[in-house]
This record gives structure tokens, sequence and C-alpha cells, in this order.
């Protein structure tokens, strides 16, 4: 068996989460690097490039590319899920056009590691990341969480549940936007971690209680104004609106390691294992790109000794559940839920 | 459709018997990273404007054709086979006809690359001419169709029977351009020529597609720009997720005039010329990289 089949087998197995097959080597890690530590990148590399935040990954390419003459860097641009199954197709028909792809959702990054299998991630690229991020066989770069924005002029922090299951059962004006995708990824995650009744009793409770808005910034407009208490939302929608408007009357609330304050992450996965592909990653994890997309993009790095951007808290204080992010891609059961409550 | 063509996809499987470390074996010793690898992307103005080029696809179809039975010919005469299959390669990778099928009819595109490598094994485990001819027809087959997926896909036929439910997750995976705008390179240029094409197809009696197409363009083209104008005006950006969500879709779903829809639009291209002009000196403020 190859390394590639042999991912696949443990994809298939389930074994491929944090804290598995790596808890034993946790204790080993390195600290983050400079790129002015790095060697040059020489040769070429194709890479598929989920599409996601702006320009910032295309001005994070650009740079590597600058800094790297020699690197011939392809890039395929499109939806990650799209991307996914260009991959998974390809290597059905034993073609192989990519050497990295990075996904924006660790759904598209199940897909392919299920279906197409990857090569394992050496350890100078894992050991770099947080132990609860180190995956076998590919790299989250950054993350956003689920949380709970509220008004500070109506509600108080301690009056805030710390379990999403009893936050319809409050009497505070809630807002979510059942349309999102990150939404959706979140009520996926509810589902793995509390089973299908007790996800279908909560929607129905809340269905009574929420007021459904178009857009997790306008649910975190409708807090900051005051019509809402509190809403569902990914935290850099509430980062954002302070940095421009620092006056709002409006903060960061979490529940306590359940689905209200799910962790999910962009990420790569290796699929050809070569220097110029190893030195690339390792580009990816150095302590100027993590800032950059923490200080622009307000996304949580992953290495070991970044900051999160300003406003969030470190992630060890949150205390997020451990979720297989792999299987945040299976959203039909979710949706169908969604509408067999109503909700959608 | 989509049961269909997993059927094709299965019986492709089924027809072509070799194994998979077989198949690996022969594109590895095809050096399928030269050959095959990432030579060009789909041409995306051609994917969105597909259903006006199948002369030209009947054309590269029979090219591809002519190229699979040079590889059946020379095999059964016993010469290499080693040209034939790179200038077979070589012609897959340049005809318009492959990026569409690959983006537009994903679950037909696997069993041509499956048709080609089968001719491959073949040729590896020695076996015979009438074996090469059998999966020879099959890789014609599987081009065919593949174009056939695309003629129904332009029909608007069966997919369309499918819920909306199944519409809706998948259509976050497809890639929204419909009016012949890169959107990674001009997003909001991408955005205002999919909202046209929207409102064509709304002035053509088919909302159902206007609405596909608003959808997939918030989804996958808007909603990566907000984070950015939110510092720069939050409002703004309220404003277009309501124009997206309530605006034009409402003119469809109620039925309004092709007027009341162009209103919308105008009402739009005013917010997004607002919102590139932010995106600009948002871009040109930031800081560097490295």
């Amino acid at each position: 068996m190859d390394r590639r089949a042999y991912i696949k087998t443990l994809a298939a197995a389930g074994l491929l989460g944090p804290n598995r097959l790596l808890a034993s080597k946790a204790n080993s890690s390195l600290a983050a690097e400079s790129v002015e530590n790095l060697p040059k990148i020489k040769g070429a590399i194709t890479l598929y490039l989920g599409r996601g935040e702006g320009g910032l990954y295309e001005d994070i390419l650009k740079a590597i590319e600058e800094r790297n003459p020699e690197l011939e860097l392809k890039i395929r641009r499109g939806p990650s899920s799209a991307l996914a199954n260009t991959i998974v197709a390809e290597a059905g028909a034993g073609v192989q056009r990519a050497d990295l792809f990075w996904a924006i959702d660790s759904g598209s990054i199940g897909r392919v590691l299920n279906d197409a299998g990857a090569e394992p991630l050496p350890s100078s690229i894992r050991d770099m990341l947080k132990p609860e991020f180190r995956h076998e066989a590919w790299t989250p770069i950054s993350g956003r969480i689920r949380t709970l924005p509220f008004n500070t002029e109506r509600v108080t922090r301690e009056a805030i549940p710390k379990s999403i299951l009893d936050l319809p059962h409050s009497d505070l004006k809630i807002g979510w936007a059942p349309t999102y995708a990150a939404f959706q990824s979140f009520v996926t995650a509810f589902r793995l971690l509390e089973g299908e009744k007790t996800t279908e009793e909560w929607l129905k409770a809340m269905l009574s209680k929420a007021r459904a808005l178009a857009g997790e910034l306008n649910v975190v407009m409708s807090v900051a104004s005051g019509d809402l208490d509190i809403g569902l939302a990914n935290h850099y929608y509430t980062l954002r609106l302070k940095k421009g408007r620092p006056e709002v009357p409006l903060d960061l609330a979490f529940s306590k390691n359940d689905a209200g304050c799910l962790l999910n992450v962009s990420g790569v996965v290796l699929l050809q294992n070569k220097p110029e592909t190893e030195l690339f990653l390792r580009h990816l994890l150095t302590i100027e790109v993590q800032s950059y997309l923490a200080r622009e993009a307000y996304e949580i790095p992953l290495v070991i000794g970044i900051q999160p951007p300003k406003g969030l808290p470190e992630i060890a204080q949150i205390n997020p559940p451990k979720v297989d992010l792999d299987k945040l891609a299976d959203l039909k059961p979710t949706l169908a839920l969604l509408r067999k409550t109503g909700v959608l | 459709m989509k049961n269909t063509s997993k059927t094709f996809y299965e019986a492709g499987l089924c027809h072509i018997r070799y194994s998979l470390a077989m198949v690996l074996l022969g594109a590895f010793m095809f050096s399928p990273h030269t050959a095959v690898q990432a030579s060009g992307e789909p041409d995306m103005k051609l994917v969105a404007n597909f259903s006006e080029h199948f002369e030209t696809f009947d054309t590269e179809l029979a090219k591809m054709c002519l190229a699979t039975d040079r590889i059946v010919k020379e095999y059964a005469n016993g010469d290499s086979i080693e040209n034939s299959s790179k200038a077979w390669v070589d012609t897959w990778e340049s005809v318009g006809v492959h990026g569409v099928v690959e983006v537009k009819a994903p679950y037909l595109y696997p069993p041509v690359w499956i048709g080609f490598y089968g001719m491959k094994g073949v040729a590896d485990k020695k076996g015979s001419a009438e074996e090469m001819y059998a999966v020879g027809e099959s890789t014609k087959a599987a081009l065919w169709q593949g174009l056939g997926g695309l003629r129904a896909l332009a029909n608007a036929t069966s997919i369309e029977t499918e819920s909306r439910h199944d519409h809706e997750h998948e259509d976050q995976g497809q890639d929204a351009n419909y009016g012949g705008i890169d959107p990674d390179e001009k997003p909001i240029e991408a955005i205002l020529a999919n909202l046209e094409a929207a409102v064509d197809a709304y002035a053509h009696n088919d909302a159902e597609k206007a609405s596909k197409i608003v959808f997939n363009t918030y989804m996958e083209i808007f909603e990566h720009l907000e984070g950015d104008l939110i510092e720069a005006d939050a409002d703004l950006v309220t404003t277009i997720e309501l124009e997206f969500n309530a605006g034009l879709p409402l003119v469809f779903k109620n039925g309004g005039s092709v007027a009341d829809a162009r209103a919308k639009l105008a009402e739009m291209t005013k917010s997004l010329n607002q919102a590139k002009k932010l995106l600009s000196k948002i871009q040109s403020d930031r800081s560097s990289v490295f």
C-alpha cells in the first residue's frame, strides 16, 4: 500500500483527526519561524486555490512569488468544493495535476482526503502547529470561530447562557442567519455533537424565538443597534465592525465546549510531497504570513506563538468542541433538518 | 441526469477491466505530470457561453475520436503507442470542450480519462487488439457522452427536475461566471456582468435561472469581498446584501416587469461601484505581507 492509499485508508477509518494518531507526538513542538530564515523555493508548484477572503490569499501568494523568483507557481482558482470535486475526479482517472489544495473550509478538505488521498505531512510542518491542530495529511492555515455577539448596553456577559442548548430558553432577543454557509456548518457540528433529535428540538425552540436575517453582518449590526440583544455569527463580523466603529456597544461572548463556539479552519492538503511544496507550506506558516492573516483578515493563527486578532481571546481560553472537521462536509442531512423544522 | 451519469461512470469502470495498480503504473510510466499537469484552466468565458459553441465542440470531438482511433490502429499494427498517446493527451488538453465538460458536467469528466488510461492499461498488460478496440470505443463513447451532457444542460432538462434543495447545495460549489469576466481578476465587474446576465435571463422568461445567477454571484463572489468593506462602510454592505437577497430575487419571484428588474439592477450598480472605490482604497492602504 502506498502512502497515498494509506492516507485514504486512515480517512475511511476516521483516524485523521487531531489528538489521535499524533497524540503521542504532541510534546514535540517547533517555534514559528520567520521567512527570513527560510531557503528560497526553486521549482514548479501547481496550487488549486479555493476562493475566499477577497484578495488576501492572493496577496500572500504574490508576496511568496516575489521573494522566490525561481518558484514557478501555477494557480487554478475556483470554489473550494468544486476544486475538491475536480481533484477527486482526476484521482479517479489516475491523473494528478495539483501539488497542493488550499481550501477555505475543512469540508472540502475532508472530501479530498476521503476520496482522492494525500501525502503525509512532514513533522517539520506539523510540529509548528498548536497540538490540537496537528493532522496527519493536511495542515490548517487559519481559523474562524462561532460566537455570540451581544449588545453591552442591553445585556451583561453574565446573563448569557454558557450552553448553546439553553439559548432558546433565555429571555434574550436573538438573531440568526440560517441561509449562511457558516451557520449551516455550525448546525452540522451541532448534529455531530448532540445528535439529530436534540438538534431538531433546539432548532424548533429557536425558530419560535430568533429573528432570521439575510446575513451574519445584519445579525451583528442589529445587535449593535439594540434591535437585538444577542446573535449567532462568526467572530470577524464583530471585530471588523468594531474596527470601523469603535463606539458601538458590542462585544463577543462564547458558549462552552459546544457547537456554539465551533472553530472551523482553512487548510492545505499536500498532494505531492517534494522539497518545493514542503517549503511552500513553511512559508504559509511563517510568523509573517500568520500575522498578516490575523492583522488583515482577522483570521485566527494556528501556529505556536502568534497572537490572535485584536479583540479575540486565545483559543485555549475559549474551549471550542473537538469535532472531526472533515465531517463538516456532510451538509445534506443538515439542510434536510433545517427544511424539516421550517428554519429554511 | 446525475444517476444516469453515475451509472455510466460505473459501467465504464466495469467495462475497462484492469486493476487500480495497473492504472497507476500506467499513469506513472506515461509521466502524466509533464503531459497532463495543469496546462491551463478552463476557459471560463467559454464555459459561461458554452451553449453557443456546439459546432466547435463537434469538430473537437471528431479530432479526439481520430486521436483515439490512431492509438487503436497503431496498437493493432504492433507499433508503439507512446507518441499517439502523447498526442491524445495534448489534444484533449487543448480543446475547449475539455474544460467545459470538466466544469459543467463533472460526472461525465472522469470516464474520458478512465477510457484513455484503459487503453494504456491494455498496452501495458499486452492485451489483444480486440481489447484495445473495445476500450477505444468506450473512450469515444465517454467523449460523446460528455458532449451529450452539455447538450442536455443547455436544454435545461432533467437537472432542473431535481429538488431546489439539491440545487442550492450544489450551486454553492459552482464557479459563478455567467458574464464572461473573471471574478478573480475583476470581482465587481464580474458581479455586474453576472447581474446583467440574470436580468437577461429573466427577460427571456427564465426566472429560475435568473435567481440562480444572483444567488451564486452572492455566495461565490460578493461574500468574499464583504469582510474588507465592513470596516470601511458597514451600512453599504448591509444595503448590498439586501439588494442581493431581497431586491432582484423578489422581483423575479413576484413576477415583476423587466423594467422593474432593470431599475433594481441600476440601484445595485450604484452601490457596487461605490464598493469598488472603497475596495481600491483598502487595497492601496493594506500592509505588506513580508
